[in-house]
């Protein structure tokens, strides 16, 4: 610490054992902090948020402080900059209120044309002179971006009705407009959204839960029902965002095989579930039906989708040793509870196939539900299915668990999933003695994004929640391939 | 009663003097206000929505509605002697009424047609700024013809689209000319009594932000958001600020540069990557929106440059583009035109495509007169369809004006302009323009109680003069 510091903490300390200490005083050191020795530009709104104090405090703060160190010296430098407004007569004749900035040499010319004023206080002390109003719309503007629903909270004015829509307001609202219009893709990215941006907590959690997932799968062998609900209305966004670029990743299709393309259209449907929790859903039995519809949607799919399900077969022959599990679980990664439901009769006979039946419900619930809609909707219900199938994965694997000699092994697995991002992560796989893999839970859903801006400020929420991208070597070897799917 | 002619403040300079006793927090509460919305005939229904139909619809519809309203104020004007004619009964020298649609034959007007026909060979006309001249004539047009009309009646302060009652004759040796002696239109519909209200409560409007472009003035629109939310200002400012109801943020929240037309043309795997301009201007726009809904009811309207449809009635901006904002139930998006009453004063407006389009196609130049002559005309768009992309309405013509609203405001216009137009029934219309706030850093508040405005202007002036270094004596 600096001396300068140092001797300012020494005087805290007296005032604090001398009982002097005052709340104001508290704030002037504070201020006397940020002016000299940080060298900040001190607006008051800047000074409000910071210090957590209503406006017109910050302001006869920012006076006081003025008034002490021009007290004490004759030659402070410091710059002050003053809000002054008032009633003006401009060159039309026209009686116009002007509200206006001005550094402290202009203030009485500024003062004079005006009558009456009808406010003026300061705006900011800085030590800096400044030249335009650049810098200080900066330091606001950082200062709102840090937390912008906090921005307006001290002020002098406040409004009852300006509450904040509960997340079940929303989803009913995106539930009725996307009944009305099923075509509209952003009715579920809407939906989406504000629940990630009032969720926030939501997404701490999920980061946890993700870490915790890993762990959970070798410890547990429950479902984690309830996690799978948050986690996936943490998802919305992120789905959204990945489902967006996916056509311009269309280039990657090719190298996926036309998978199931019913799989594309449970992924349509289920964006437009709505909010109803899919836990509930998990145990009705559908499955069987759901082929038959989805075929029958398939016909209306646009070339995407058939990508899309290229895709998914594609991956599937990546896949090829991999057990009816891996390739489930797989396949729920992708989001695509379908290509479970599709492997199964095609292995009725496999020992893993009831539990990958249990966890399908969800899903598969999920396209039922959304059954009627038959358009390609956005992350809604992409993300709840990355949630059921990070349950599902995880129910698979401590379902499926054998007694088999496990090796941990991190492998880098690159998927597609439905929004066509190229996801790679590295995930610890247990290597049992048998040629089949399990698979642990992945953590949430990374995304390795995309293009899409809109999305992205959307979700700032839960881009904080992913875990970053993990950017291992796609497909062991080839290394440079990932980069050419990294974002430019 | 700070936002007014004469202003009272007090608690000036507040902050600039020694602590007072009391202790700097007072909080305000905004006032609230009862809201209705009259939009309804602009929504679109999602699946009604049909393009495929013809525009004749719309006119033919317009002039049924309008006829009988018309049929009414020819005769308080003109009396019961004379009768009202369709085209098709007219007599040779008999004087007569004859309602129909008026058209204006302009041939600098653009017309695809001409450029695309192999005989004329043009080239595609240049870009003016208005379309009129001389030579422009006019043509009355009812169910089932058309007629000239000469006479006491100017081609350029008409426009095509109003629905027009003409008192004259057909003269016998000019057949085909209708010559008008006079005219006139539906009279201004009634309006409701405004209620009285006690205390001073004002709606701010501003337009023309333009996000995105070159012109923004975001320091600007930051003040003004912070004087609307209370922040700036001396106590008494704020608490003449908490009586700020609503604020109508009225279309153009976008700049003209956001919208990339280029790309469509150009090939897809150039712009594969490229993400639109207007993405990173409406999550500024978002920002902006989340810090005023949170403290004030805040309506947003399309315009020109944003990102809705290009033909009247747009439709409200979509409310996945505010995420943030539309946490708060604050936030309305509405269409434009826009038609709404709060605490029983009705308003209504656009976000100035409207008036610019009669801007180009007529020769009146001020635009508070030509906002009056639509309220005239009774159409808020009359030039829609015509020379104003519109959609093919099919059962009604929603921009008639059926209801006499207390203002009528036009959005983007180049500067602000105040005027109360009185009826003829006594109806009193506070006629409005809202300047673009990227070339004028200038919105408007209107008081409902007596329905003045006043606009407020923000500013930031630094002078580069870098004498001046020490700091004023200040009181020792």
């Amino acid at each position: 610490m600096s001396p300068h510091a140092i001797s300012r903490v020494k005087k805290l300390i007296l005032m604090i054992e001398n009982n002097k200490m005052t709340e104001t005083s508290l704030f002037m050191e504070n201020l006397d902090e940020f002016i000299y020795d940080e060298n900040k530009i001190v607006t008051y709104k800047w000074l409000s948020n910071t210090l957590q104090i209503h406006v017109n405090l910050a302001k006869r703060l920012l006076f006081m402080f003025i008034q002490q160190e021009r007290n004490k010296k004759d030659k402070d430098g410091l710059k002050v900059t003053y809000f002054v407004a008032g009633l003006s007569i401009d060159s039309n004749g026209v009686k116009k209120h002007l509200c206006s900035v001005v550094s402290e040499k202009d203030l009485n010319v500024v003062r004079s044309k005006l009558s009456p004023v009808t406010s003026c206080h300061i705006y900011s002390v800085h030590k800096v002179k400044l030249k335009d109003t650049n810098a200080l719309y900066a330091t606001d503007f950082e200062k709102i971006k840090e937390n912008i629903f906090s921005a307006t909270s001290y002020s002098a004015i406040k409004f009852e009705k300006a509450q904040q829509r509960r997340k079940e307001d929303t989803v009913k609202e995106s539930q009725t407009s996307a009944s009305q219009a099923p075509s509209s893709v952003i009715t579920v990215k809407k939906d989406a959204a504000p629940i990630s941006s009032s969720t926030t907590t939501h997404g701490n959690k999920k980061k946890t839960q993700g870490k915790v997932d890993i762990a959970s799968m070798f410890s547990q062998q429950s479902k984690p029902v309830k996690k799978e609900g948050e986690v996936k209305k943490d998802k919305p966004s992120e789905s959204k965002t990945q489902n967006k670029p996916e056509p311009k990743k269309g280039g990657m299709n090719s190298f996926f095989k036309t998978a199931d393309k019913t799989s594309f259209k449970v992924e349509e449907s289920k964006v437009v579930v709505k909010e109803k929790s899919p836990v509930k859903n998990v145990k009705s039995p559908v499955e069987i039906v759901n082929p038959a519809k989805r075929k029958g949607k398939l016909s209306d799919s646009e070339d995407n989708r058939t990508n899309k399900s290229k895709r998914r077969r594609i991956k599937a022959d990546l896949f090829d040793s991999s057990s009816d599990e891996e390739m489930e679980v797989l396949s729920d990664e992708e989001d695509e509870p379908i290509t479970c439901i599709e492997t199964e009769p095609e292995k009725p006979a496999s020992p893993k196939s009831p539990s990958p039946k249990k966890q399908k419900p969800s899903p598969v619930s999920n396209i039922e539900n959304t059954g009627a809609a038959g358009k390609k909707v956005n992350t809604g219900s992409s993300e709840r299915k990355d949630n059921t199938e990070s349950t599902e994965r995880k129910d698979n694997t401590g379902s499926t668990e054998r007694k088999r000699k496990r090796v941990k092994k991190l492998v880098a697995k690159t998927y597609k999933d439905e929004d066509g991002f190229m996801i790679t992560e590295k995930v610890y796989e247990t290597d049992s003695t048998d040629a089949s893999d399990q698979e642990t839970p992945k953590p949430p859903l990374s995304k390795k994004n995309g293009t899409d801006n809109l999305n992205n400020k959307n979700k700032p929420a839960q881009k904080k929640k992913t875990p970053p991208k993990k950017a291992s070597p796609a497909k062991g070897k080839q290394t440079s391939m990932t980069s050419f799917f990294k974002k430019k | 009663m700070i936002y007014s002619d004469k202003p009272d403040p007090d608690g000036v300079g507040d902050f600039i003097t020694e602590q007072s006793e009391e202790a700097d927090n007072h909080v305000f509460c905004r006032s609230s206000s009862d809201y209705q919305e009259h939009n309804d005939r602009f929504k679109f229904k999602l699946k009604d929505r049909s393009f495929s139909r013809q525009y004749a619809h719309l006119y033919s519809e317009r002039l049924m509605t309008m006829r009988p309203k018309l049929s009414k104020a020819a005769q308080d004007k003109w009396g019961l002697e004379f009768p009202i004619r369709k085209l098709h009964e007219l007599v040779h020298g008999e004087k007569c009424i004859v309602i129909g649609t008026l058209f204006k034959h302009m041939e600098l007007r653009p017309s695809i047609l001409k450029e695309v026909s192999e005989e004329h060979n043009l080239m595609p006309q240049p870009i003016r700024s208005k379309y009129t001249e001389e030579n422009d004539i006019l043509i009355l047009e009812d169910e089932l013809q058309r007629i000239f009309l000469i006479g006491d009646i100017k081609a350029s302060t008409s426009v095509t689209g109003p629905v027009i009652a003409v008192f004259g004759k057909e003269p016998e040796n000019d057949a085909g000319k209708f010559y008008v002696e006079e005219y006139c239109f539906q009279h201004l519909p009634n309006q409701l009594p405004r209620p009285i209200i006690e205390n001073d409560r004002y709606i701010a409007f501003i337009s023309g932000i333009e996000i995105g472009g070159k012109q923004e003035k975001l320091f600007q629109l930051q003040l003004f958001i912070d004087l609307v939310t209370g922040q700036l200002g001396d106590e008494g400012q704020q608490k003449a600020t908490s009586q700020i109801v609503r604020v109508i943020v009225a279309g153009n929240s976008l700049s003209q540069s956001t919208q990339d037309k280029d790309s469509l043309n150009k090939a897809k795997y150039l712009t594969k990557k490229t993400a639109a301009g207007s993405v990173e201007a409406i999550k500024s726009l978002d920002d902006v929106l989340v810090q005023l809904a949170s403290c004030v009811d805040v309506d947003i309207m399309a315009g020109e440059f944003d990102p809705s449809n290009h033909t009247l009635p747009q439709q409200q901006l979509h409310r996945c583009m505010f995420p943030q904002a539309n946490s708060y139930q604050t936030l309305h998006n509405v269409t434009n035109p826009y038609d709404f009453s709060v605490s029983g004063v009705r308003i209504l407006g656009s976000s100035g495509q409207p008036i610019d389009d009669i801007y180009r196609y007529s020769d009146i130049d001020n635009r508070l007169d030509m906002l009056e002559k639509t309220l005239e005309w009774g159409h808020v768009a009359p030039t829609a369809p015509d020379t104003l992309g519109c959609y093919p309405f099919y059962k009604e013509d929603p921009f008639i004006i059926s209801e006499c609203p207390h203002v009528y405001f036009a959005a983007n216009q180049k500067d602000f302009d105040s005027r109360i137009h009185k009826g003829a029934d006594g109806q009193e219309v506070l006629l409005l323009t809202v300047p673009k706030f990227c070339e004028t850093s200038t919105c408007v508040l209107v008081n409902l109680r007596n329905l003045e405005c006043q606009p407020i202007t923000f500013d930031a002036n630094f002078s580069t003069d870098m004498s001046a270094d020490s700091s004023p004596e200040q009181d020792k």
